[in-house]
């Protein structure tokens, strides 16, 4: 199932699949680890309009709900 | 004197490291017309010596946030002898990705693998040898907080930066490769001869739509942008998607790459005990109850413990100005001076000792700690609202204490626009010293339901403040990332180190301008020229805002310090019964201009440090904006009363 970060539930596993909104996104969230392909865990979702914090590559990052909205996942069974 | 840099992403360590070696000399610069800083330090191991440099943390050169870059433009441009890359151990194969834009470079290159003891927790295990094989550079194994590896760190280093050795260079697959060597060949020599970069990682660098690097290019070699574009395209199609996602994905899954190659990763099965305090302080619901609780607790201890601490020594300083007073005539001009520079000095103890040293001791527990990402994750949708990110929560609640410590506070966070937005907003919070105000004027005539109001309308003065300021400074930034770090155990050298280069900073900048500002109030007084200020100031006093015209006076002394606008009201207006010589109307008019108008002397200095001369000028008139039109507005209110 693709969906956006932001609606996933916490303790889902994804996988990145598209990064929306140019190139300052991308080239921001590369930097903290997170590209096409790679595998997140949701650690706090994002409800209410809050930030969600995922765990990838070992480090947890928490992005801005605005922001996790850009980020094509696909849901792992 | 030759130069080492210290590269890294942030939260790697780097600062620990820089600090184990710097010495009493280190010196905070700014970069060229900007108001991000840098540390450097000169060091000597075994004999030989250098300089080192403490970059700001970046997390990639392919970047457009201005911090990033002019650390980058640094290693360019000012070419030092050698870049220590301090990486994270525990999260190897994301710190690898800096690695290899680092190496591409071509400046001789060391690595400190650094907090290998968090690595071993998290059951990940390096084998050193072979990534220094893979790399073609030294890397050395470090805790650097314990100082552990960090002697051998820089012999390697200087060994390294005198045979200027420089690691392998990665190649990307064949077609990026091709576009790269095309792309290098059109350049020539002379565009990134100027640029200072090798044709190399010129070409990546357009390849990855670098906006500066893009700009310059364009300058020098306009016909050249063409083929850029042209290049671009070729490899965004052949793949499906941008080519600076490209080339950025090709150099990620070398680093995942290397990573698998020389580091075995230990399944766990027990949930460590750090991530478990996650449970309850980043929890929906009770996150917040524990934020609140922590802020209150960190405000409540620093406050409490300072006044204790403050009025005994101000009673020492007041004994010693009287003793003074009985030995030299209390209206010479001797005595006048000495007063004033008293005045002067204790304000400072009476800021630094109480308040200050207990203040910096928590932000850098916290801060060693790794509270104020979680909190800063926490505040992010609440502080949005004004245009903010979550970390400026802190500031915010420490300033209700004192603006000084609050403003020294905004540089936890990265962005110079938000530093520039927290710090002058920060300024508009009343005080301690302005909340006095507020009792004996408003909550003891007026009472405290409209002393109450006061507070919540402040609130609403500053979200309108953030409002505006955001509008003419919009956040540019996409939104917050902001890594997560995990908790750590504080290490006391490291926080006793923090606070001894905040306190340095409030020493040199402020303290000097209380004592300056304090001789002269002391001589406007031995000169009796209160009344020509009262004279001059009445237009705006007396005429705009209806306030007796001797309250002037009291409005000068509270730019010295807040504290001293009462009892200055007192002596001004010749008694403390100020319901006798002012209306409510006036009484409430008074307290609304003091609570925003110019922040203090010791603020205004910190405000000059940490967001230049203008911001500071600007926070100066945009406050008296502020308290004049809300002053009107209680004037005007009040007369239909």
């Amino acid at each position: 199932m693709i969906t956006t970060l932001e609606k996933l539930k916490d303790g889902m596993e994804a996988v990145v699949k598209e990064i929306h909104g140019g190139h300052t996104l991308r080239q921001r969230l590369g930097g903290l680890g997170v590209h096409h392909q790679d595998r997140l865990k949701v650690l706090r979702s994002g409800f209410f309009g809050g930030p969600v914090l995922i765990e990838i590559h070992g480090t947890q990052v928490g992005i801005g709900h605005g922001m996790a909205q850009k980020i094509l996942v696909e849901v792992e069974r | 004197m030759m130069k080492i840099a210290l590269v890294g992403q942030p939260n790697c360590g780097k600062s620990a490291l820089f600090n184990s070696v710097a010495g009493y000399k280190t010196i905070v610069s700014n970069f060229p017309g900007t108001t991000v800083d840098y540390v450097t330090s000169p060091v000597s191991v075994n004999g030989d010596s250098f300089t080192l440099i403490d970059l700001p943390g970046i997390y990639s050169l392919s970047t457009s946030e201005k911090e990033e870059l002019l650390a980058r433009r640094y290693l360019i441009e000012e070419k030092p002898d050698l870049v220590i890359n301090i990486l994270d151990a525990s999260v190897l194969s994301r710190s690898l990705e800096l690695t290899l834009e680092l190496l591409e470079l071509k400046i001789p290159l060391v690595i400190c693998l650094n907090m290998i003891d968090e690595a071993a927790r998290k059951g990940v295990e390096i084998d050193v040898e072979h990534l220094s094989e893979d790399l073609g550079v030294p890397v050395i194994p470090t805790i650097a907080i314990r100082g552990k590896g960090v002697p051998e760190l820089f012999q390697a280093a200087i060994d390294t930066a005198k045979n200027r050795k420089t690691g392998k260079t990665y190649f990307l697959s064949l077609d990026v490769e091709r576009a790269i060597s095309e792309l290098a060949g059109l350049l020539g020599v002379d565009a990134p001869g100027r640029l200072g970069v090798p044709a190399r990682v010129l070409a990546i660098k357009l390849l990855e739509e670098d906006e500066e690097f893009e700009r310059a290019v364009r300058e020098i070699k306009p016909g050249i942008i063409n083929h850029v574009v042209r290049l671009r395209r070729v490899l965004s199609e052949c793949h499906g998607r941008p080519s600076d996602v490209v080339v950025s994905s090709e150099r990620h899954s070398l680093a995942m790459n290397l990573f698998e190659h020389v580091a075995k990763v230990k399944p766990r099965t027990v949930k460590p005990f750090r991530k478990q305090i996650d449970n309850y302080l980043m929890h929906p619901y009770l996150g917040y109850v524990f934020l609140a609780a922590i802020l209150f607790l960190f405000f409540w201890l620093v406050f409490s413990f300072g006044k204790h601490i403050e009025e005994p020594i101000l009673a020492l300083f007041e004994q010693l100005a009287a003793f003074l007073g009985a030995h030299l005539s209390n209206e010479s001009l001797v005595f006048t001076v000495i007063n004033g520079l008293i005045q002067g000095f204790s304000g400072g103890i009476g800021i630094v000792l109480p308040y200050l040293i207990p203040f910096l001791l928590g932000l850098s527990l916290l801060e060693d700690i790794g509270y104020l990402p979680r909190a800063a994750f926490l505040m992010d949708s609440i502080m949005h609202a004004i245009g903010l990110h979550g970390k400026s929560i802190i500031p915010f609640v420490l300033s209700y204490g004192c603006n000084v410590p609050a403003i020294m506070g905004v540089r936890i966070m990265e962005r110079n626009r938000d530093r520039f937005i927290t710090a002058v907003l920060v300024t508009l919070i009343p005080c301690a010293a302005r909340t006095t105000i507020i009792f004996a004027l408003v909550a003891f005539y007026l009472g405290p339901t409209r002393a109450l109001m006061l507070y919540l309308l402040n609130i609403a003065v500053i979200g309108a403040a953030g409002k505006i300021l955001s509008r003419f400074l919009p956040d540019v930034s996409a939104g917050m990332i902001l890594e997560i770090p995990s908790y750590k155990v504080p290490r006391f050298s490291s926080v006793v180190r923090k606070i001894w280069f905040r306190l340095r900073e409030f020493v040199v900048i402020a303290w000097p301008l209380l004592i300056v500002g304090s001789l002269i109030l002391s001589l406007l007084e031995y000169l009796q020229l209160s009344g020509l200020i009262n004279e001059i100031l009445s237009p705006f006093t007396s005429a705009l805002l209806g306030l007796p015209p001797e309250v002037g006076i009291t409005l000068i002394f509270g730019i010295l310090r807040k504290e001293l606008t009462i009892i200055m009201l007192v002596q001004a207006l010749g008694t403390s019964n100020f319901a006798a010589v002012m209306t409510d109307g006036q009484m409430m008019v008074f307290t609304v201009f003091s609570l925003f108008y110019i922040p203090c002397l010791a603020t205004l200095g910190m405000l000059r440090s940490i967001i230049g001369t203008r911001g500071m000028l600007f926070t100066l008139f945009f406050n008296t904006a502020i308290g004049a039109l809300m002053a009107l507005a209680f004037r005007s209110l009040y007369s239909f009363f």
